[in-house]
Order: C-alpha cells, then sequence, then structure tokens
C-alpha cells in the first residue's frame, strides 16, 4: 500500500504516542493492536509490524518519563515512582513534546498537576512541580555580569540617586501556597523531605556562579526588584523599598537589602 | 563535495556532563569531541560556560538529533537559527544530524524515526538539506540511523537511499557503524554490503557505540562497550574508506572517562591495523600488478 509520506508520518507519529499505545506500556503489554499495520510496515516471522512498532512506542515513552523524572526529582519523590508514572502518561497525551530540546518536554507539567485529581490527594505537587520548572529554567536562563561591590564603591557618593541598574534576566518571581521550597531543598540534599505547611509565599529564583537558589522574598523586596525588571535609578528602588517597608529609619533597611542582593548577583548594571 | 573538503580529527568520543568536571580539571588527552547541539541551545547556564571552556583547548564538531530532516513539516526556522547563532559562537569543524525524521505536525518524537526508501522521498530529503546547508552555510553530515521498522512501500536499499540523498544534496555522510550492524540484523541486510555501497568521497566520519541484544532484535542503546562483531565491520570500514574520523557514543550507564578515552585508543589501533594491512594489500596488488605486467610484456 503505497501511502503519501505526510500521511505516513501522521499515522506512524499517532501510532507511537496515542493513549492506547502508552496505556500498553504501563501495563506491561508486549505488542499493540495496530489494525492493518502490516500493509504499512514490514513484519517477518521474528518480528511482526505491531511488535516493530511497539519498540518505537516503548522508546518514546519511556524516554520522556526518563528525562522529566530527571527534570521533576522533587515531584517523584513525592508521588511515589507509581503516581508519577500514571501522571506522565496522562501528561504526554495532553501536552506531547512540541519543541526540538527534550527539557522542554515537562514545561506544562505544573499546570496540568493542578487540573488533575492528584492534586487533591497531594495538594502541594502543583507548587513543588512549578517550583523545580523555575529552578531549570534559571539554570537555562541569559548569564549577565552581576553588580559588584567594587563596582558600587566606584560611584561617587553624589551620583548614587541616578546610578541605573536592572535585575538579572534569569532571576524569576512565583507564588507559592504551600512552603515547599523545603521539600525541594531536602531532595536536592538527600535528606528526608516531609509534608510542607500551607503558607503563602512569593518566591524569587536567581542564580550565582552557575549554581541556582531560592528563597522567600522580603517585605520591600518585591515591588523594588520587580520594576528593576526595567532599567531604574537607585533613587527609585529606594522609593519602592520606603513604600513597602514600615520603619522608621528606611535608609537602614535600605541598605541591608541591597547589600543582599548584591551578594546574591541579582542586579545588573543598566 | 570530497572527503579532503573536512579535517582529520583523529578518534574522540561524545561530550556528556558526567563528564565535565574531569575534563575541566584533569585536560585528559582526547583528539575530539561531539556535542550534542541541541543541549547547548539554551540562553545561558553552566552548560554553555564548560562548552566555552572545553572549546579552548579542545576541537569539536556539533552533532544534532533534532533538525527532523525527513519531516513533511515545514523545516524549523526558528531551530536553524538557534543552530546557526551556536555554530557561529563554537565554530565547530562540522555538523551532523540524522537521516529520519523525529517531528510531524508539530509533535516532536524525541526518537530519530526511519523513512520509506523512495525516490520521491530522496528528493523531499535532499531539497530539505540543501535548505539547510544554505541557511547553516557550510555543508551537514547526515547519519544512518538504527532502525526497528521498514516501509513495505520501500523501493530501495537504506545504502541506495543514504547514498542518493547525499549524492543529490551534497552533503557528507557520518557512517555509524554501530547502527549499520543493529539495521543489518533488525531488517536481515547485509552488512558488509551496505559498508561496500556507500560512496567514499561523501563519508567524513565514523560512529561507534554498542548496542544490547534482546532476542528478536537488538537495540542501539548506548549502553555497552563496542562488541568484537561492530568492530569487525569497523575494520572493514577502514579498508575501504581509509582513515576517517572516528567517534565513541555512550548515552546510558555512562561509565568513567577513561574507559571511553581507552575505547577511542582502540578505535586509533584497529584503525592502524586495518589501514597497514590494506597498503599491504595495495602492495601485494601493485606486485602481482607488476608481475603480470611483466609476463605480458615477455
Amino acid at each position: 500500500m503505497r501511502i503519501e509520506l505526510s500521511s505516513l508520518q501522521r499515522l506512524v507519529y499517532r501510532l507511537i504516542a496515542e493513549p492506547e499505545s502508552i496505556a500498553s506500556r504501563l501495563s506491561g503489554a508486549s505488542a499493540v493492536e495496530f489494525p492493518g499495520i502490516e500493509a504499512i510496515i514490514s513484519g517477518d516471522q521474528r518480528l511482526a509490524a505491531a511488535e516493530r512498532l511497539g519498540i518505537y512506542a516503548t522508546a518514546y515513552f519511556y524516554r520522556l518519563l526518563d528525562c522529566l523524572k530527571e527534570d521533576y526529582r522533587a515531584t517523584l519523590a513525592v508521588l511515589g515512582a507509581e503516581a508519577f508514572q500514571r501522571l506522565i502518561a496522562d501528561y504526554l497525551v495532553q501536552f506531547p513534546p512540541t519543541e526540538p530540546s527534550i527539557s522542554y518536554a515537562g514545561q506544562h507539567l505544573a499546570d496540568f498537576i493542578a487540573k488533575e485529581r492528584i492534586c487533591t490527594e497531594c495538594p502541594f505537587a502543583e507548587d513543588l512541580a512549578r517550583l523545580e520548572r523555575t529552578t531549570l529554567e534559571v539554570f537555562h536562563g541569559p548569564d549577565a555580569a552581576a553588580l559588584d561591590a567594587e563596582t558600587t564603591r566606584s560611584i561617587p557618593t553624589e551620583q548614587w540617586p541616578m546610578f541605573e541598574l536592572r535585575l538579572h534576566p534569569a532571576v524569576k518571581f512565583l507564588e507559592l501556597n504551600w512552603k515547599v521550597s523545603d521539600v525541594l531543598s531536602a531532595v536536592n540534599e538527600k535528606r528526608e523531605w516531609s509534608v510542607p505547611a500551607r503558607q503563602r509565599s512569593r518566591m524569587i529564583v536567581f542564580k550565582q556562579n552557575a549554581e541556582v537558589y531560592f528563597r522567600a522574598l522580603e517585605v520591600g523586596e518585591k515591588r523594588a526588584l520587580e520594576r528593576a525588571r526595567a532599567r531604574v535609578t537607585f533613587a527609585e528602588v529606594c522609593e519602592e523599598i520606603a513604600a513597602e517597608i514600615e520603619v522608621d529609619q528606611p535608609a537602614v533597611e535600605i541598605n541591608r537589602l541591597f547589600q543582599r542582593w548584591l551578594c546574591e548577583e541579582i542586579l545588573v548594571a543598566a | 563535495m570530497k572527503r579532503a573538503d573536512f579535517p582529520f580529527f583523529g578518534f574522540g568520543v561524545g561530550l556528556r556532563r558526567q563528564h565535565y568536571s574531569h575534563i575541566l580539571e584533569t585536560r585528559p588527552q582526547m583528539d575530539w569531541f561531539e556535542v550534542i547541539s541541541e543541549n547547548f541551545m539554551v540562553e545561558g547556564g553552566r552548560p554553555l560556560q564548560v562548552l566555552e571552556r572545553i572549546r579552548a583547548n579542545y576541537r569539536i564538531v556539533f552533532h544534532g538529533v533534532s533538525l527532523s530532516i525527513g519531516s513533511t513539516d515545514r523545516l524549523n526556522r526558528k531551530y536553524l537559527r538557534d543552530l546557526r547563532t551556536l555554530v557561529d559562537r563554537f565554530e565547530p569543524a562540522w555538523v551532523s544530524d540524522h537521516l529520519c525524521w523525529t517531528s510531524v505536525g508539530g509533535h516532536n518524537t524525541h526518537d530519530l524515526l526511519p523513512l520509506p526508501y523512495t525516490e520521491d522521498v530522496v528528493h523531499h530529503v535532499a531539497g530539505r538539506v540543501r535548505e539547510a546547508q544554505e541557511t547553516l552555510e557550510r555543508r551537514i553530515l547526515l547519519e544512518n540511523v538504527s532502525s526497528y521498522m521498514s516501509f513495505v512501500q520501500s523501493t530501495m536499499s537504506e545504502w541506495e537511499f543514504l547514498s542518493a540523498v547525499a549524492e543529490e544534496a551534497d552533503c557528507g555522510i557520518l557512517l555509524d557503524i554501530n547502527n549499520i550492524f543493529v539495521s543489518a540484523f533488525n531488517h536481515g541486510f547485509n552488512a558488509e554490503r551496505y559498508i561496500d555501497s556507500v560512496p567514499i568521497e561523501r563519508v567524513v566520519q565514523f560512529h561507534l557505540a554498542g548496542h544490547s541484544d534482546h532476542g528478536t532484535y537488538l537495540l542501539d542503546s548506548h549502553d555497552h562497550p563496542v562488541r568484537e562483531e561492530v568492530w569487525k565491520l569497523y575494520e572493514r570500514a577502514v579498508r575501504r574508506f581509509g582513515v576517517v574520523s572516528a567517534l565513541v557514543e555512550w548515552d546510558d550507564n555512562i561509565p568513567e572517562f577513561d574507559v571511553l578515552s581507552a575505547i577511542a585508543e582502540q578505535a586509533r589501533r584497529r584503525c592502524a591495523r586495518s589501514e597497514s594491512s590494506q597498503e599491504d594489500k595495495h602492495e601485494n596488488r601493485a606486485v602481482v600488478a607488476a608481475e603480470a605486467r611483466l609476463s605480458v610484456d615477455r
């Protein structure tokens, strides 16, 4: 049977990635039924056409599963291998990979978890997956030379208010409802994890010397750092911090936060 | 295109992140590294920084897995632009990918799927190779994939298909010796005939790797040492194609760097042995020919 290349590719793709193929991989079936496939794919006594196609269906699912296991180690640890595998089987049906790099395969997992039953069974799984994904994106995010203490010391005092800076381009913020940072740290450090507290927090994820770090934002940081996404003057940053904090001497707090940002390398000169 | 357009790099290994620290800290002797392009098509981060440092000390080539040159989707222009950016930054000696399709309908399988081997598909793929080569402003190499299925509508052998695409697109060939062995078993064709049929001048690089035996089929798993049967095929390839840049791939259960390095050295020794035996044969043939000529002259 002669079939146009585009139709052939769509058919093979569907047979490899369709839910039935994935389900059969999960159940450990040796072959999936692909009616009429012998007219398209050559089979022989050693391996029937369906078995040959099945090799690709198995490889498709397990290659992606392995990749997502690595990208979502903490989510895997929390859910357990079996539940994680079922989750990924369902996820791949709804969100099949679209990008040339396999590292994008898990980009929608947190959104998917949010709508799944597993979110009721493990209510913090969505937040955990979102934090893990964000750390990966920051890791591969753009590099930039951080503003350092030496540079800031060289700025004359009178020029400080107009000194322009901005946030490091790889920095990301995210809102979480559970304190999943403790879970991720525990899994990363191969410690035992415990169910996190339900606690709303705004996190900052950043990189320093190519290593990714995350922490909760302090009061006073949120508006100032978000504004620094675009070029901003030091005076404007100070105004944002002062507007958010309630202390008698904001200069002390501004200085402390600014020193912290320099140490964490989350600012760059504009 | 002729092989002399590409430098001879010797015997290298695939660059894998498990070996980054070892390579940076000890700077081991290695002729060259093959780098998976997609792993570095990112905005920033440690992998790019590592590659900068490795590039400063070693020769590299890029090897892609997602060009999807056989797909019926339009060529992914963003992918090609990203690849071009990477190539301009790191200046690899050459760029290769696979003679297969990986995506269709905007979905990516992240697998190297075989094509039906027909004249129509030769023209389809060759046109896309030319387009990719224009964007990259360089000739690329196409690698034969290992496969587990073939299509009823194929009208030519895999080696005829590979050769026809390379000729029509005027591109080079990355001949994966293990893939030939694996596919020959899986489809019941003659691996030696494959080696003997590919155009000599287009073969710029060899791949060597291990596979696993699943009884009814061989899997190109890249998780074992190179098997003796594959080494024998490699030696045959050296006798036919001469000295060609060769690279050892290992992607699963990755061993210490020294293990890979030792396999690259084994490739070097086997190449030298096969090449010298070929020279001996040439000399013998020359002697026989000269004697024959003398006898005719007499």
